[in-house]
């Protein structure tokens, strides 16, 4: 029975974890360059279940790591980097105190190097596990590409992280993978289908932006020179997947402007005004996802013929908005973002250019009679022209959001646009869906029916106007009101020319969506009788709860409609005194 | 006269000793040659100048005393001071006369100069030997095939090729294999969350209200959690003015013992007499148990043993009849061990978004996940007030920092533990010193001051010499 009596502490999770003291002691190495290894390598500190005995009967708070993560980050050959680092500092503090300017620029000369190819080939072994980590890879890229050089931030690697910001962005364009953009308070949102992978991101709006304080810039520089390598990676496999020239180039020679810009910087310069295609290596890429079709029957499950005109439906839609702006050409006004818009435009198949004397890039100019959109962001526009549309940027956000092109009348300047609902939010089935997107969404169908939302959405204009007419005159006649709509649209030249044109009679069209969406209802009701005995209640509970969420859904729309109702009352009340 | 006043003497730095010869004689003749000769050569031209009349060497200008008298005429003479005087904004621009210039540190060559010919040809000799010779154009081909990597190794690390070019058939094992959990994610969060969508540049009514709303709970929570720690702790343990006293204590302590006080005594006294004793009454031997009493206890209880046996079987027995009372029991303990893994499961669903405490600083979270959005409290959510929100993207005025965003997304998804900012301490205290060559200005000042303090003084010391002068003649006058 006797044995060896068992010791405290000898094993378990007391050996499994090490504190972050006794893994510095271990590598040898100092706070800060044990940070940026951790950093590089993707070792995270861990916290343990049991932390009194983890931490030999104490109970404070440590930061702990596993010990198999320190005996792997013990191997890698960046450790001997960084204590090289470590001897080469020390020998320069001396040099440089010594006054030996020889012996330093010796020493400047062997500056240590170390190379995160290994590390980046052993963090991702696949593509696809890189593609992972892009979200973080460009939030950073991005918002070290427009810090002004400091003490703390090097200006390369401000420069890197730009050229790799504008590489991706051009790559963006080419593969037309913008999905959505969300033009928020803190930035615009992006995102984007890459090789299956949703990758979304933040760019910071252009303005001039207090840097936080309370930020340790040491980690994140160590982020942003990690996250820039991997981006270089990332954009090199895109690029010769893509089968464009790495890195990019012009497709055509632009003449050096020294008002603009250094000779060395043109074609930089020019790439990063976004405008200009980038060369392609020539051979011509495969033209499966532009078929629908084919890239339905790619998928996983083809059996399921549900999931395939689902499929087909998607990929009808993205490829409506990758040509949503085909032909089109837009013309921005000074004082429009002018990098963002170019890029959305541009992933959508549309041409930007701008006043020559705003930046390099700008292809054609103001006088140009095939621009067919200007974009302005002021109140008024002098010099109108007729041959062209005149709207606010936010038109072309929510266009690509809903994935058409919206009728700008809402947009013109001067005019306070729609809200711009984020594409983020979608409603499930029978959930309450808020007053401000079904008009968004009746806009989109705007189009198709217009007459049809004329008489559906009468009285609400008929509110919206006398909101605005108010003040003007306080009587007025619904027929008056009519009478001045169309007189505004006479003034609209497109407007004209669409009543005006004589179209052809067509086929009666069958509703893809509605005749899916019969299908589906019937292969519910199908499949609710073939539910097991089993799992019947647990189906009834989920059905029960889905009926109370429509149920509280009616119940706001009612109470939303009562409150219509009210204040259409109190409004003619008010009228008629 | 002139001869003697004119006539050149020594320097007064010659030192010579008196007692040689070499002193005796003027060593340096050729001022005094130099001066012999121009007398000369002045008598030879027209006369000593020194013996000429004064009128015979000068004469009154006559001729531009006019425009000068019409000058000061045609402006008044403060004016012209003016005039002449430099402006006082360029004047204070002037370095101060009384400063000196600050000395330069000696470069490292400064006594290059100094070296003799002779030393530096020696130098140049060793330079040009052939080991040198040979030495020199080494390094400078070094340096040439150095440039290159020099330049390389400028730049921060780079991209150069596709790492994933062969996915499918580079399926190479790395030297050491990475643990287990390598490359799994310490957070199921993602990078990039995505914003309520009352945070949009031109939000909806509703969504814009709804993120109000949201902001205003989180206010509220953090009102909540400040009250009960102001429970927990100040009022717990006030500061010394409201802390309660010994007089406080008196009073709350015999609050409500005034009116039955008298009653309480009583009681009290009789419990003292009772504790003063033993509880047990003395053993006698009268109290003993006879052998049958003893006996009829035994039998007791072995009757009550043998019907307590009888009744358990019995019960036993008729448990069958309890079986549905069982059944419920069982079901109902069932259906919690139910309720709490269902708890427990949705716990651990939750757990991947949770930060976990990785430091001593602790990261205040509160997750509420919400339908759509994942909601994290500790940071104020950005939004806009109402009368903020701007018609146009060209007034629109952005919230926040998105370096600050990214570095809470990172501490939130546990990739780096919480960290504060350390200050940086001095060992020791800075000395200041003063340049010797500034002293001067600040010397004038120092003196200035001290003149003045002087001056009080005296007049303080007179005050008090009056006031003693008054005491002591009242004194004398008692007398």
């Amino acid at each position: 029975m006797g044995g060896t009596k068992k010791k405290k502490f000898e094993r378990g999770s007391a050996t499994a974890f090490v504190s972050r003291n006794k893994a510095l002691k271990k590598l040898q190495l100092s706070l800060g360059d044990f940070r940026a290894l951790c950093i590089f390598k993707g070792i995270y500190p861990v916290e343990p279940l049991h932390k009194k005995k983890v931490n030999k009967g104490s109970t404070a708070v440590k930061t702990f790591y596993n010990l198999k993560d320190i005996q792997f980050l013990a191997h890698d050959n960046l450790i001997t980097k960084f204590r090289e680092k470590k001897h080469y500092l020390r020998r320069l503090k001396k040099a440089v105190a010594k006054k030996n300017t020889y012996a330093e620029s010796i020493i400047r000369d062997n500056k240590p190097v170390y190379s995160l190819k290994h590390v980046m080939k052993e963090r991702y072994p696949t593509f696809t596990d890189a593609l992972r980590d892009l979200d973080d890879c460009l939030n950073l890229c991005f918002v070290f590409a427009t810090f002004p050089h400091s003490q703390r931030i090097k200006v390369d690697l401000v420069q890197l992280c730009r050229r790799r910001t504008v590489e991706f962005q051009h790559y963006v364009i080419a593969a037309k993978a913008l999905r959505k953009v969300f033009v928020s308070i803190k930035g615009i949102y992006y995102q984007a289908d890459i090789k299956g992978e949703t990758i979304t991101w933040v760019v910071s709006h252009k303005r001039g932006y207090e840097h936080p304080q309370d930020v340790d810039y040491k980690i994140m520089e160590t982020f942003a020179e990690y996250n820039s390598v991997l981006l270089g990676h990332i954009n090199i496999k895109l690029y010769s997947d893509s089968h464009l020239v790495y890195p990019p180039q012009l497709n055509e020679y632009v003449s050096h402007d020294p008002a603009k810009c250094l000779e060395g910087d043109i074609v930089d310069e020019h790439l990063a005004s976004l405008a200009p295609h980038i060369r392609t290596t020539g051979e011509h890429p495969d033209e499966v996802e532009d078929d629908p079709e084919v890239d339905a029957m790619n998928a996983v499950n083809v059996d399921d013929p549900e999931y395939i005109e689902r499929s087909k439906v998607e990929a009808a839609a993205v490829h409506r908005l990758q040509n949503l702006f085909k032909g089109c050409k837009f013309f921005l006004n000074r004082e429009v973002p002018r990098e963002e818009l170019t890029f959305v435009i541009r992933c959508c198949g549309g041409e930007a250019s701008w006043d020559r004397s705003l930046g390099v890039g700008a292809t054609y100019s103001d006088s140009d009679d095939s621009i067919t959109h200007h974009i302005i962001d002021r109140p008024t526009v002098s010099n109108q022209r007729l041959d062209r549309t005149y709207i606010q940027p936010q038109w072309v956000f929510d266009s690509i959001n809903a994935r058409m092109l919206l009728p700008p009348q809402e947009y013109f300047p001067g005019i306070p646009c729609p809200p711009h609902l984020s594409p983020f939010v979608e409603e499930k089935e029978g959930e309450y869906v808020p007053e401000e997107k079904v008009k968004f969404l009746k806009r989109m169908k705007g189009e198709m029916e217009e007459e049809e939302e004329e008489s559906d959405g009468e009285d609400d204009e008929e509110a919206e106007e006398s909101e605005d007419e108010d003040n003007e005159e306080a009587v007025q006649q619904v027929g008056q009101k009519r009478k001045r709509n169309t007189s505004e649209a006479a003034e609209e030249p497109e407007k004209k020319t669409v009543k005006m044109a004589v179209s052809e009679g067509s086929i009666e069209k069958v509703d893809k969506q509605k005749a899916l969406a019969r299908q589906q209802a019937e292969e519910r009701r199908l499949g609710e009788m073939m539910i097991p005995k089993k799992h019947k209640r647990l189906y009834h509970k989920i059905m029960t709860s889905r009926k109370k969420s429509s149920q509280e859904t009616m119940k706001l729309k009612e109470k939303k409609e009562k409150l219509k109702a009210a204040q259409k009352k109190s409004k003619k009340k008010k009228e008629k005194v | 006269m002139a001869d003697q006043h004119n006539a050149p003497k020594l320097s007064k730095k010659r030192k010579l000793g008196k007692n040689k010869k070499k002193s005796w004689c003027v060593s340096k003749v050729d001022d005094i040659e130099e001066f012999l000769e121009d007398e000369r050569q002045q008598i030879r031209t027209g006369g000593l100048v020194a013996e000429k009349a004064d009128d015979v060497l000068f004469v009154v200008d006559t001729s531009s005393s006019k425009t000068t008298a019409d000058l000061s005429e045609k402006e008044p003479q403060a004016k012209r001071r003016r005039k002449d005087k430099p402006l006082k904004c360029l004047a204070l621009l002037q370095p101060d006369p009384h400063s000196k210039a600050v000395r330069k540190s000696d470069g490292p060559n400064f006594q290059k100069g100094k070296r003799t010919n002779r030393i530096l040809d020696r130098l140049r000799a060793r330079s040009q030997s052939q080991t040198r010779l040979k030495a020199a154009e080494e390094s400078r081909k070094y340096a040439e095939s150095r440039r290159d990597v020099v330049e390389s190794q400028k730049q921060l690390p780079v991209t150069a090729e596709d790492l994933w070019a062969n996915d499918d058939v580079d399926k190479k094992t790395f030297s050491v294999k990475p643990p287990k959990k390598y490359r799994k994610k310490p957070s199921a969060l993602p990078a990039t969350l995505v914003p309520h969508p009352g945070a949009s540049a031109n939000p909806s009514y509703d969504d814009h209200q709804a993120l109000l709303l949201e902001a205003h709970n989180v206010e509220i929570k953090k009102e909540k959690e400040k009250k009960r720690l102001y429970n927990a702790l100040d009022a717990k343990f006030p500061n010394k003015a409201d802390a309660p006293n010994e007089s406080t204590y008196l009073t709350e302590m015999s609050a409500g013992l005034v009116s039955d006080s008298e009653e309480e005594k009583e009681e009290d006294d009789e419990e003292s007499q009772n504790t003063s004793l033993s509880v047990n009454p003395p053993v006698r031997r009268e109290d003993r148990k006879t052998k049958k009493q003893r006996r009829v206890e035994m039998e007791s209880k072995v009757k009550e043993k043998e019907k307590a046996k009888m009744t358990d079987i019995k019960q036993r027995e008729n448990k069958v009849l309890r079986i549905p009372t069982i059944k419920a029991e069982i079901n109902k303990n069932e259906r919690k061990q139910r309720d709490r893994a269902e708890l427990k499961r949705k716990k651990k669903e939750l757990e991947p978004f949770k930060t976990k405490r990785l430091n001593s600083i602790k990261y205040p979270l509160h997750i509420s996940i919400s339908f759509l959005f994942i909601i994290f409290e500790e940071q104020d959510l950005a939004l806009k007030l109402s009368t903020e929100l701007v018609g146009s993207y060209r007034e629109l005025k952005p919230e926040g920092h998105l370096l600050k965003d990214i570095y809470k997304s990172v501490q939130r998804r546990n990739i780096v533990e919480p960290r504060v900012k350390q200050k940086v301490k001095r060992k020791y205290k800075l000395k200041t010193f003063e340049k010797k060559g500034h002293k001067a200005v600040t010397r004038v000042v120092v003196h200035v001051v001290a003149a003045a303090a002087v001056a009080v003084i005296v007049v303080v010391v007179a005050v008090i010499v009056v006031v003693v002068a008054a005491a002591v003649v009242e004194v004398v006058l008692d007398y």
